[in-house]
């Protein structure tokens, strides 16, 4: 009997992680389906390589090149991965060197709350300030690229700082206190051997964040200007991933405007796997930090530790700076309008939104972020558990590891893209919470995926290796010793999922999200969400901030 | 390893019944139906049956499905099932309207028996998406809204595949003004631009502004547009672009109160900010100028009366037959709430309203 509740056990974990990394397969397969006839009609490099976009006739025929989309989708990530490295590495540094615990314990989660913040509040903010401190500074309306590629650096800052922090304290654990016993100041040691000893993770933290800045959405529209042009620094540009989601709603399904979109989502994901494919061949080249440590190491350690310490200090006060100011900035603004009965009762007012109400909102958001979390989470947990404990062979652990990652760098709005076609139009589903809440859970489950793999990777092998000596099934071990041991850091792992559905605007905008609902009844209806809500309230031009950060984190 | 391939085989057989399952149940099926074949699916992928015993019950909530969706179909056209929930979809410039009225109506009445006695005591559900009146039509074409909103009139190639069933409820006008910020000295200089100026800075041949008129500065012209699932887009280009290209520089909006704020912000711009959105810029001060277009001012008159050339019709439109909760939640929208509703959002009603 035990037996058998175990095989039933065994299948459900390989099911569930199968429908996680089979999501992956149907998502890319569905995009490259719809993507593919546009070249039956638009050459290959006509598309890649024209600049000139007007998918609709007006006239002078249809032409669709996105030249200048993939550059300014290019061009803003890598600015803001570029001043993201410069502060966020520095932030690492600076709290991996940091003598007391009790700085790292403080600092650690407080820089996680940006991680929180949706990024439609990151855009907000970013309209107010941003753009307007580029608009006194001469720029007409204050949009462009590099308004939007520091709003992009500050929203990956908290990614590249946890990526980094992990590997930057094994490796100061490890060094530090020889070389001080050998006389190496701690900043000279931190400079020459810590850092490039970490270079190689570092490069992997990279990636990732590559990935959620090339994929984001929500921010870089509204602060970027969306002109198709070249892009130039003070100029203004369009992102690959606004395109998407200014134009989607309007492309007649099976049009030619439609599949351009397709092959537009397409050629993002293209670029995302060749930039992977890069780092990952890099990464190899790099094989052992040591290499890379003698280099640097040997030119002048005392000069070397006082200008990583200088740099470290600025880049924690610029990203503390940050956060302060966001969070003030937001709290401020909005404190003055949150009243009980702001957030227990529904919109109202002749002119929708002047009097106050969000209770549909709050719930409706409630409700995709529970079903998305539902529904990614335990695919996510059950692919950790299949890589951690049912599979033996490593290039098979390491293919599925891929498809995870491959999955992270998925844009939101893509995820959104392949709900509405498959979910919203094809199944018949129409717009509803479920459609949101599958894009949702797939945009989900790499999160929570690594998280688990962490968790579950760290336990001690030892223990999962007695309790098979002693005759356990690996079921049993799982349930009784494996799972409780890690469910902090599992709930740990789905809260901040939670938070990142919670604040993911671009996959609500064509599947389930509405401008006005009631209190939302059931699955099968759309409803409001809160980061639509602020959103759609931005740019109706009404400034009044919703106090949107206060309720995830 | 042998065990775990079958379980994935398992699994994409189960999907594939989903697919399956999915397009024969789309058509006019009711969400009950849905949920049902998709809960049943989800049940079964939990079970170690065999692929047989997942594939039978696939194809038996498949036949129930379908039997569900051609009774639902019967159901509706005899008006037995009846329709608590509204779904519109589309224009940026009419949602807010419909969204205000909705959420009073909801406020007001509640349940559908509070409206009209003889309607079942179900809970009103009326949802609004915006996203723009191109994405308004595509919705009402392919039946994800009950309604499409549009701000513009609408094509021969929509109406068409609208059906015979086509009806339209034009709500308001709106006219799309040339506006100028009111620090820019043109407004001083010049009240009126013809046709041909316009088209020349929208297309961006002019790039400065004392190519338009040279007693002003030589400061680069900020053209202001909405983006292009806009109606406003579409009009403005039929109206007074004709066959030339707006000029690529253009910032595009996603919405018109976004342009007005923009031209608001931007001693040097312009944009065709609509009528509504012009005024309420201006509500607290004199923010944005209005150009008087081919010398035809822009105001209530000569909106109603058709000689003002860039104006538009805010509507709601439907391919299928109207029922009677629907019924009853236009004409609300249409009585005297509705009216005021419109004018405080910045609109000319179209309608005189009902008693």
């Amino acid at each position: 009997m035990r037996r058998f509740a175990d095989a039933i056990g065994s299948y459900a974990i390989a099911a569930f992680a199968a429908v996680a990394l089979l999501s992956l397969a149907f998502v890319v397969f569905f995009i490259v389906r719809e993507a593919l006839p546009l070249f039956s009609t638009v050459s290959l490099s006509d598309f890649l390589l024209g600049t000139r976009w007007m998918p609709v006739d007006f006239g002078n025929g249809t032409s669709f090149g996105i030249f200048n989309f993939i550059v300014a989708t290019i061009a803003v990530s890598f600015l803001a991965l570029a001043f993201a490295l410069l502060v966020g590495v520095g932030t690492a540094v600076f709290l991996a060197s940091a003598e007391s615990h009790l700085i790292r314990s403080f600092a650690y989660p407080f820089v996680d709350l940006l991680a929180g913040v949706p990024s439609v509040v990151y855009g907000f903010v970013g309209l107010l300030v941003v753009a307007r401190l580029f608009m006194k500074a001469g720029v007409t309306s204050g949009l462009c690229v590099l308004g939007a590629a520091i709003v992009l650096a500050i929203m990956l800052l908290p990614f590249l700082i946890s990526a980094c922090s992990d590997s930057l304290l094994s490796e100061r654990n490890r060094y530090l206190t020889a070389a001080q016993t050998l006389g190496v100041s701690r900043w000279s040691a931190m400079a020459t051997i810590v850092l490039p000893a970490a270079t190689r993770n570092i490069l992997l933290s990279l990636v990732l964040a590559m990935g959620r800045a090339m994929g984001e959405t929500m921010a870089v529209m509204m602060v970027i200007g969306n002109a198709n042009v070249f892009p130039t620094l003070l100029g203004k540009a369009e992102t690959i991933p606004a395109v998407i989601a200014l134009e989607m709603g309007t492309a007649v399904a099976g049009s030619d405007h439609y599949h351009a979109l397709f092959a537009a989502g397409m050629v993002l994901m293209l670029l995302l796997l060749a930039i992977n494919l890069l780092v990952a061949y890099l990464r190899s080249r790099l094989a052992g930090g040591s290499a890379l440590a003698a280099r640097i190491g040997g030119h002048g350690g005392k000069n070397a530790g006082v200008v990583v310490r200088v740099w470290a200090t600025a880049s924690v006060v610029i990203t503390f700076a940050a956060i302060v100011f966001l969070f003030g900035y937001v709290f401020s603004q909005g404190a003055s309008t949150i009243s009980w009965e702001m957030l227990t009762q529904p919109p109202r007012g002749m002119v929708l939104g002047e009097e106050d109400g969000i209770a549909p909102a709050i719930a409706g958001s409630l409700a995709f972020t529970v079903c998305a979390v539902v529904m990614g989470g335990i695919p996510a947990i059950a692919c950790a558990l299949f890589v951690t404990f049912f599979v033996n062979s490593n290039r098979a652990a390491g293919a599925i590891r891929l498809a995870v990652q491959c999955m992270a760098g998925i844009p939101s709005i893509i995820l959104g893209l392949f709900a509405y076609s498959f979910l919203v139009r094809d199944m018949g589903w129409g717009r509803c919470v479920l459609s949101a809440s599958v894009a949702l859970a797939v945009m989900v489950i790499p999160f929570i995926e690594v998280r688990a793999e962490k968790a579950f990777s760290e336990l001690p092998k030892a223990l999962v290796e007695a309790s098979y000596a002693l005759g356990c099934s690996r079921l049993h071990a799982i349930r009784t010793i494996v799972l409780p041991a890690c469910q902090g850091e599992l709930v740990r792992g789905t809260i901040l999922g939670a938070c990142y559905a919670l604040g993911a605007t671009a996959p609500l905008l064509f599947t389930g999200g509405v401008a006005f609902a009631g209190m939302p009844s059931s699955l099968m209806e759309p409803a409001m969400a809160l980061p639509l809500h602020l959103y759609l309230l931005v740019h109706k031009g009404q400034r009044r901030s919703t106090p949107l950060s206060a309720l995830p984190s | 390893m042998k065990k775990y391939l079958v379980a994935v085989l398992a699994l994409a057989l189960l999907v594939v019944a989903l697919v399956g399952c999915g397009s024969s149940a789309s058509s006019a099926s009711s969400s009950a139906a849905d949920s049902g074949s998709s809960s049943s699916a989800a049940a079964s992928s939990e079970a170690s049956a065999s692929a047989s015993a997942e594939a039978s019950a696939a194809s038996e909530s498949a036949s129930a499905a379908s039997s569900a969706a051609s009774e639902s179909a019967s159901a509706a056209a005899q008006d037995g099932e009846f329709k608590s929930s509204i779904m519109f979809c589309g224009s940026t410039s009419l949602y807010p309207i419909i969204s205000s009225l909705a959420a009073s109506f909801t406020e007001e009445y509640d349940t559908w028996d509070k409206v009209d006695a003889s309607m079942p005591d179900k809970h009103i559900s009326i949802y609004v998406a915006p996203g723009g009146s191109g994405v308004g039509v595509s919705a009402a074409v392919d039946g994800t809204a009950d309604f499409g909103m549009l701000a513009r009139d609408i094509k021969d190639e929509e109406k068409q595949k609208l059906g015979a069933d086509y009806q339209e409820f034009i709500v308001a006008r709106d006219a799309l003004t040339v506006s100028v910020n009111a620090n820019n000295p043109i407004a001083e200089s010049m009240d009126n631009m013809d046709k041909e100026t316009i088209k020349k800075i929208f297309s961006g041949e002019y790039t400065t502004w004392d190519q338009v008129d040279s007693s002003l500065p030589k400061e680069n012209i900020n053209v202001y547009i909405r983006d292009l699932s806009g109606g406003a887009y579409e009009v403005f280009q039929k109206s007074i672009m004709g066959d030339v290209e707006i000029s690529g520089n253009a910032t595009q909006s996603a919405s018109m109160t976004e342009l007005a704020t923009n031209i608001a912000g931007d001693q040097w711009g312009i944009g065709y900010a609509g009528f509504g959105a012009y005024n309420k810029a201006n509500a607290d001060g004199k923010k944005l100028v209005a150009m008087k277009v081919d010398g035809v001012e822009a105001n209530e008159e000569n909106i109603l009366n058709g000689s003002y050339i860039i104006q538009r019709p805010v509507m709601f439109v439907t391919g299928k037959p109207i029922t009677a909760s629907e019924q009853a939640f236009i004409d609300y929208i249409f009585s005297q709430t509705g009216y005021e509703t419109v004018e405080s959002n910045g609109y000319i009603p179209a309608f005189t309203p009902k008693a």
